[in-house]
């Protein structure tokens, strides 16, 4: 027995490492090798790839149409750690239920929080909601450090791909002039989609939205219109039929036209409050590949200011 | 309750508010506070089973069958610190308490201290956040009410030569006898005195023969684990465990019947090895799209416990159907071969003690099957109604229909089980 033991030991200790220990020691990712980058969310993984090019092999833990508060921490996500050159997050206890978990499992020390190749985007950004006073559970599933669902404001896009640029130029010097100009491309994209969306908003401004959950906060305030309420009572608590009751009262007074959801939620109760209200339920993703044909950041953003626009002018 | 688990409990308390007192000042610091992420969770059951309680450990209609006490988090840049601490009526116990170390080379990970042991899959999960109210029967049966659990060093290693998830784990343990509640498997002292009629401190069975040694001191076990994803909303894991280790026996002191004079041995202790096998199978559904609100999940367990004094084995198998995004129905049945044992009695004093022993040879089947309705009104509550049947070989006198109402509530940051 012991002698199996120790054999076993040994394949174990003494077997191939399955990963080098710093794949890109002296900064020469390329084409051919290039850095590997997972993201917890598709938003991220789109971003930093754009910025990356090449250069990169970015990849995403969840989903577009996984709700990212709850991801399963699969074993089969652990394979994708392990090998990782920069892991990033959006921070913010978004991902609190499965990506720590996942990390301790990577055996990754690079990418381990502290380490250069672990990135919270959420220290680069305006975050909204954070609390001023005392959070407990009694508010819901409360963020106590702020709404995390800071990539669907265009100006938190930008910081987020300049954030991937300085970091990638640091893990990989040689490629830095490349994730400059990509960065510059991204920007003027941006810039570009900002011109045209602007005078398709601007005759809505002001006007009262309802949203589902809290996720839709950063997006409605980029677009000047007004969150009135949530179908959610609380942050996570399914509504009570006096919460929806008080919220159709509400809405119809303020005459709210529309009601914003995530594809990941059942549609059943909001559109209940619609047919009561006489808004419109629009099924809107918030995160990359949530539904067909949004296959990346800018295209989400376009797809959820053009689908606002025309439901409000409906 | 002891003075050391009144003044710890105190301390955990006091420490406790302290952390969670809420002026702003101190919220301010949370992101970068050095405080450990501090949760407690509160396992409430009442039973309602026909005639006299059954669930309860206490035998009360309602009980407050654990609170556990997590602590949890990075010692350094190296390691990480997680203590899981269990109050049961007026005691404390550690349930887990280990340091693992997150950075060593060639992809490995170890683990050092107390924890419960991958031998099958629910056996890890702590008793308040399994899918059922107890663990199942062969669990119970084989290694106690809280599971497997041991002390020791181990190491685990990522496989992936076929692209899929591939994990061995390897520990070496004080033995393979549960540090948990005291169960069937444990034969000792104690069980002993309360066959003894004198039963007092003084009249203990003198024990002869020699201490633990070499090899007999330690417990080994292995675990090979692998991890598929089938479609996206669909995976499956399977994973074999063994374990083998030497248990403490007794023998007479001579050849024949067992008498011993005054100032000699009553019986002396041997080290028969003892193995455990297990293999599990977990299939779980979840749809990407639709996961707040459907999911099932299938397992089957069986386990294999190759004693001194028996061969037999146990299992079950349990699912779990999500029908809402806070209700849950399950069931699961279980089969479970009892152990054999063995009985040491003493009878007498003075020069006219003497000792018999009885081999208990097990085999004997038992049976319960049992349905649950689970009810979350948030990610912190949790309602379960769950109705269990037993039957099978000499269980009549026994329970035979058992219900529960467990309430789990947690307050504080939990971190989830491992997937």
């Amino acid at each position: 027995m012991y002698s199996s033991i120790l054999m076993l030991l040994g394949i174990l200790t003494l077997g191939p490492p399955l990963a080098e220990a710093e794949r890109h020691p002296s900064g020469t990712a390329s084409a051919e090798d290039p850095l590997r980058i997972v993201t917890t969310t598709t938003d991220l993984a789109d971003i930093a790839g754009i910025v990356g090019g090449e250069r990169v092999d970015a990849r995403s833990l969840a989903l577009g149409e996984q709700d990212p508060h709850f991801v399963e921490p699969r074993p089969s996500l652990i394979l994708e750690l392990r090998r990782a050159d920069l892991y990033a997050q959006v921070g913010l206890e978004l991902e609190v239920g499965w990506a720590p978990l996942l990390l301790d499992q990577s055996r990754n020390p690079q990418i381990q929080p502290g380490a250069r190749g672990h990135l919270d985007l959420s220290t680069f950004v305006e975050v909204l909601d954070v609390p001023t006073t005392r959070v407990t559970r009694a508010q819901g599933d409360v963020h106590p450090f702020g709404n995390p669902h800071y990539w669907l404001s265009p100006a938190n896009g930008r910081r987020i791909a300049e954030a991937f640029a300085q970091r990638l130029s640091d893990l990989d010097p040689t490629g830095s002039e490349v994730y400059a100009a990509n960065l510059e491309r991204f920007l003027a994209e941006i810039d570009s989609l900002e011109a045209e969306w602007e005078p398709l908003v601007a005759p809505f401004r002001g006007q009262p939205v309802v949203a589902y959950h809290a996720s839709w906060k950063y997006f409605v305030e980029f677009l000047g219109l007004e969150i009135l309420d949530y179908v959610e009572p609380l942050p996570g608590i399914p509504p009570s039929p006096r919460h929806l009751a008080d919220l159709v009262d509400r809405m119809n007074r303020a005459e709210v036209q529309i009601i914003v959801a995530e594809p990941f939620y059942d549609t059943r109760v909001p559109s209940t409050v619609a047919n009561r209200t006489g808004a419109r339920l629009l099924v809107l993703p918030s995160s990359v590949g949530a539904v067909p044909g949004v296959t990346g950041y800018l295209q989400l953003l376009d797809h959820n200011v053009r689908s606002i626009v025309g439901a409000l002018r409906d | 309750m002891s003075q050391f688990s009144r003044d710890f409990l105190r301390a955990m308390l006091v420490g406790a508010a302290a952390f969670a007192a809420g002026n702003p000042a101190l919220e301010a610091q949370q992101p970068t506070s050095l405080n450990p992420d501090i949760s407690v969770i509160g396992d409430v059951l009442a039973d309602l089973s026909p005639g006299e309680p059954r669930f309860s450990e206490d035998g009360a209609r309602f009980s407050l069958r654990e609170v556990e006490l997590a602590l949890q988090a990075a010692v350094d840049p190296f390691f990480r610190a997680d203590f899981f601490l269990g109050v049961h009526g007026d005691e404390i116990g550690v349930e887990e308490a280990y340091l693992t170390a997150l950075a060593l080379p060639g992809e490995l990970q170890a683990r050092l201290g107390r924890f419960h042991l991958p031998l099958g899959k629910a056996n890890l999960t702590h008793r308040p956040e399994l899918l059922t109210v107890e663990y199942p029967l062969a669990i119970r049966t084989y290694f106690g009410p809280e599971g497997f659990s041991g002390s020791g060093v181990g190491v685990s290693r990522i496989l992936a030569p076929f692209g899929f998830f591939q994990e061995v784990q390897l520990f070496v343990l004080n033995g393979i006898e549960s540090e948990g509640h005291a169960h069937d498997l444990d034969l000792d002292l104690d069980h002993s005195e309360h066959q003894a009629p004198m039963g007092s401190r003084s009249e203990e069975l003198v024990v002869g023969g020699p201490e633990r040694s070499g090899r007999e001191q330690f417990g080994f076990l292995a675990q090979l684990r692998q991890f598929h994803d089938l479609t996206p909303a669909a995976n499956i894991e399977l994973g074999v465990s063994v374990a083998t280790g030497s248990v403490e026996r007794y023998l007479p002191p001579a050849t024949g019947e067992a008498t011993a004079g005054p100032g000699g041995p009553d019986v002396m202790r041997h080290f028969p090895t003892q193995r455990l096998y297990a293999a599990h199978a977990v299939f779980r559904w979840r749809p990407p799209g639709r996961g707040l609100y459907r999911s099932f999940r299938w397992e089957v367990e069986t386990f294999g416990h190759d004693g001194p004094e028996s061969r037999v084995w146990g299992g079950f198998s349990q699912a779990q159907w999500q029908t809402g995004r806070r209700t849950y129905l399950g069931g699961r049945l279980d089969a479970v071969q009892l152990p054999g044992h063995q009985d040491v009695e003493l009878h007498g004093e003075g020069a006219g003690r003497h000792v018999d022993f009885y081999e208990g040879k097990g085999g004997e089947w038992r049976y319960a099957a049992s349905g649950t309705l689970t009810f979350f009104p948030s990610e912190f509550s949790r309602f379960r109604l769950a109705v269990e049947r037993t039957f099978g070989d000499g269980w009549e006198e026994e329970a035979d229909w058992r219900a529960v109402l467990q309430t789990t509530f947690n307050i504080g940051p939990h971190r989830p089980h491992p997937f």
